[in-house]
């Protein structure tokens, strides 16, 4: 059990457990306050993973523009704490559970038989993350470099989709929030 | 001794199962809450588990694609984040509620 | 001077989405160089047309000609992200031009034509752009991003319509929804690019077979990415999101969004499916569950419709249910031994719905005096006296959906089940053409109203000269084309082959 399992254990059950906990909550903003910790456990996850630099965009564009945009809107609204946060038919929303829980089940049960399938397609890597970790992932292919390169020349389209998108959006968010009166206007 | 050995030992079934798992608690924040921000944090919630897994095959297949995939899920996760906010700001400057259980008027 | 061009070759391929880009900026740069004040709407929809006829005037005069000079059914471009096929021009051919549509119905509908009209131009003619990326794409990347960029503009354009509480609402739902699904789509492509190691589709659908057969991460990962795919078109279980965005909806985006949309995603869907081989298959329960869908859909899709009143929902489920006969196509070309005529069958189908389902909305948008005004069927009774022009186009477009010969969709749906029997799927047609059959109640019962009654149907705006226009010149082709169907599915079937 090297330091590097110990790691990951605690980074997963810290964000499983706040990511149950933004559920549970019935007060939005604590659900987001959690959000905020889930999404810095899964970047430790993705530095356990050796990828430092999705770790770093992690932090600073989810935790750090996407969850602050998502608080800023709560603080817009100022909510009440709900009294009626979940849904109504108990016997739906159980089913529902249910349904999302066997689905949980299916994929953990198809990863355990399948994961030896794809880890014999691929010699070098070893099964064991501390074990990798100590011979070492080849420091090269993993650097922003690495990253640039592919993203520059194979995946230049989708780079350059995006950029459509990332125009579109915010002319489409504008335009809908150009509607008389303000949040806190009176009706 | 070898059960013990493969649950201490982290490899990539692990990372699938935790994906799985805040998948799960994500899409049930989607089915179970009545909040519309709420719901719309659960969304991100889901599509960052989708994030584990792929950096998790990328790592184990040493393959790059998976994480410049994340690179571009990350982007539209947080451009269906604005529309989404923009949405329900909208909703609110109409109706003076988030609460979805108010919006049913379109059933039957 | 070789690598010169060959570097210019890619872009070229793109041309025609760069040339829409570029229209659809004009408009809003405009508004904003001039203060913020909103261009006179036909200023603005011509722009949208310039960038219609140069995208598609693109595609004929230099994408086809790419493709006949290359010798090969296909061309991959930027590293195998996009393809350009015979399939795909077709597709993006039918998608420009219910843009048009969409556009003709839009200047004249009013809960659209405000003071964000350029802004909705520019959202629409993007989403536009979206789906036919999602068209053109070679890599389940591509794709989810297409989908993405195509969908996220459509939420906007669905909440900017000036109608209250509907079409928020129906946005919202739509939205939510619609992410859900993209996510289980994502993490299908996930678990897809864990078995292979790759996105590329030619690359998973060649191994497709033998992967299923051995590794059940590649079952599940398939299986969500179908269910993603399944909620774009509307096929049952995740259907029920249909009838109420379609109806909160204005008018116009519903056209959009019940055409070109479900075009572009059969498309995609089809993609998955080509070259796949799953007939090889020797575990059917991927084939049953498929048929299931398909007929559990049109089913679904069908009984709901007959219950309907108003006649938005009426032909929402009707479009799910026209979703259910599309699946049979996928069916015949993913599962058959021969992908082809599969294939064909499936895109005049969806050439035909698309023109039926055009001229339907148009008829819907005629009688919208005002955006929140409800349109019943029991409102059409008795049209026949009041607007002989406008009852006789409505009533040749519902024989047609209804599949009643020498319509055009009669043809099509010919087309489709009998290359569905060739391929062995006799069980499969047998339920379409029984749900084709009870089909015709609703379908005819609006002209039963039309003609046999005498009560006063409600007001039609007569002044909305583009949306008539497009009501009768939807029947007019739906009649020629019956007649000329047999060439028309040479010309379409000579595409799927060989390219244009």
């Amino acid at each position: 059990m090297s330091e590097l399992d110990i790691l990951f254990y605690i980074l997963s059950s810290m964000s499983v457990l706040f990511g149950a906990l933004v559920v549970l909550t019935s007060s939005p903003i604590y659900s987001s306050l959690y959000l905020v910790m889930s999404m810095l456990s899964v970047a430790g996850i993705f530095m356990t993973l050796n990828a430092p630099f999705i770790a770093g965009i992690q932090i600073i564009v989810y935790a750090g523009a996407v969850l602050v945009l998502f608080v800023m809107v709560l603080m817009l609204f100022d909510l009440k704490r709900e009294t009626k946060a979940f849904t109504k038919g108990r016997f739906s929303g159980f089913l529902k559970l249910v349904g999302a829980g066997l689905l949980c089940g299916f994929i953990a049960g198809a990863a355990y038989e399948s994961v030896s399938l794809i880890m014999a397609t691929s010699e070098e890597i070893p099964t064991n993350i501390a074990a990798a970790a100590e011979t070492g992932f080849s420091p090269t292919t993993n650097s922003i470099k690495e990253i640039s390169k592919l993203l520059f020349t194979k995946y230049l389209f989708a780079f350059e989709v995006l950029g459509l998108l990332l125009l579109v959006v915010p002319i489409g968010a504008v335009a809908l929030s150009r509607v008389a009166g303000g949040t806190h206007a009176k009706h | 001794m070898q059960s013990t050995e493969a649950l201490v030992s982290v490899g990539l079934n692990h990372y699938l199962v935790l994906s799985a798992l805040l998948f799960t608690i994500g899409s049930l924040g989607v089915l179970l809450r009545k909040n519309m921000i709420v719901i719309l944090m659960s969304i991100e919630l889901m599509l960052n588990a989708v994030n584990i897994s792929f950096v998790a095959f990328a790592t184990y297949l040493d393959n790059l694609d998976g994480k410049i995939m994340v690179l571009f899920v990350m982007t539209i996760a947080a451009a269906e984040a604005a529309v989404g906010l923009a949405l329900a700001v909208n909703i609110f400057k109409n109706f003076r509620e988030v609460n979805i259980r108010f919006f049913e008027h379109l059933r039957g | 001077m070789d690598v010169q061009f060959n570097a210019l070759r890619e872009p070229i391929l793109i041309l025609p989405l760069i040339i829409l880009f570029i229209a659809s900026v004009i408009p809003i740069t405009l508004k904003m160089l001039r203060g913020n004040r909103e261009l006179k709407p036909f200023a603005a929809v011509i722009w949208g047309f310039f960038g219609l006829l140069g995208a598609s005037g693109t595609t004929f005069a230099v994408i086809s000609n790419m493709l006949r000079e290359s010798q090969e059914p296909f061309i991959t471009a930027f590293s195998g992200a996009i393809v350009i096929d015979g399939m795909g021009i077709w597709i993006s051919y039918l998608i420009y031009f219910l843009g048009a549509i969409t556009l003709l119905l839009s200047y004249d509908h009013i809960a659209v034509r405000g003071k964000q009209f350029s802004e909705y131009l520019f959202l629409t003619l993007n989403s536009i752009i979206g789906m036919v990326l999602v068209v053109m794409s070679n890599d389940l990347m591509i794709t989810f991003i297409a989908i993405e960029f195509m969908s996220l503009a459509l939420y906007v354009i669905i909440a900017l319509s000036r109608e209250r509480t509907l079409s928020k609402e129906a946005s919202f739902k739509y939205f939510v929804l619609g992410s859900f699904a993209s996510a289980i789509f994502l993490f299908g492509i996930s678990f897809v690019y864990g078995s292979v190691g790759s996105t590329s589709i030619p690359v998973i659908t060649s191994n497709a077979v033998d992967l299923f057969n051995s590794n059940k991460l590649f079952v599940i990962g398939l299986l969500m990415i179908v269910v993603g795919f399944a909620f774009k078109i509307s096929v049952f279980p995740f259907h029920a999101w249909t009838p109420d965005v379609y109806q909160g909806a204005a008018t116009p985006v519903t056209t959009l969004m019940s055409t070109a949309v479900k075009a572009a995603s059969f498309l995609a869907f089809l993609r998955i499916f080509t070259s796949a081989n799953f007939f090889r298959l020797e575990d059917l329960d991927f084939l049953n569950v498929m048929q299931w869908l398909a007929i559990l859909t049109m089913t679904v899709g069908n009984v709901a419709a007959l219950k309907q009143t108003n006649l938005k929902r009426m032909l929402a489920y009707s479009s799910i249910a026209h979703s259910g006969y599309m699946m049979v196509g996928i069916i015949s070309a993913g599962f058959g031994e021969n992908f082809d005529s599969g294939a064909t069958g499936l895109l005049f189908y969806i050439f035909a719905y698309s023109l039926m389902t055009v001229g339907t909305f148009a008829l819907v948008a005629l009688f919208e005096k005002k955006e929140t005004t409800i349109l019943n069927i029991d409102g059409l009774k008795g049209l026949s006296l009041k607007a002989p022009l406008v009852a006789l186009s409505f009533a040749i477009l519902l024989l047609s959906l209804a599949g009643i010969p020498p319509t055009l969709g009669f043809f099509s749906k010919f087309y489709l089940f009998s290359a569905a029997m060739d391929q062995g799927f006799i069980w499969l047609s047998l339920w379409g053409v029984i749900n084709s059959v009870i089909s015709v109640y609703y379908y005819l019962k609006p002209v039963v109203y039309m003609y046999m009654s005498e009560d006063q149907p409600n007001e039609i705006q007569t002044r909305l000269v583009f949306t008539k226009a497009t009501l009768v010149a939807s029947a007019v082709f739906i009649v020629v084309f019956g007649i000329l169907s047999a060439s028309l599915f040479r010309v379409v079937q000579k595409s799927v082959i060989t390219g244009l």
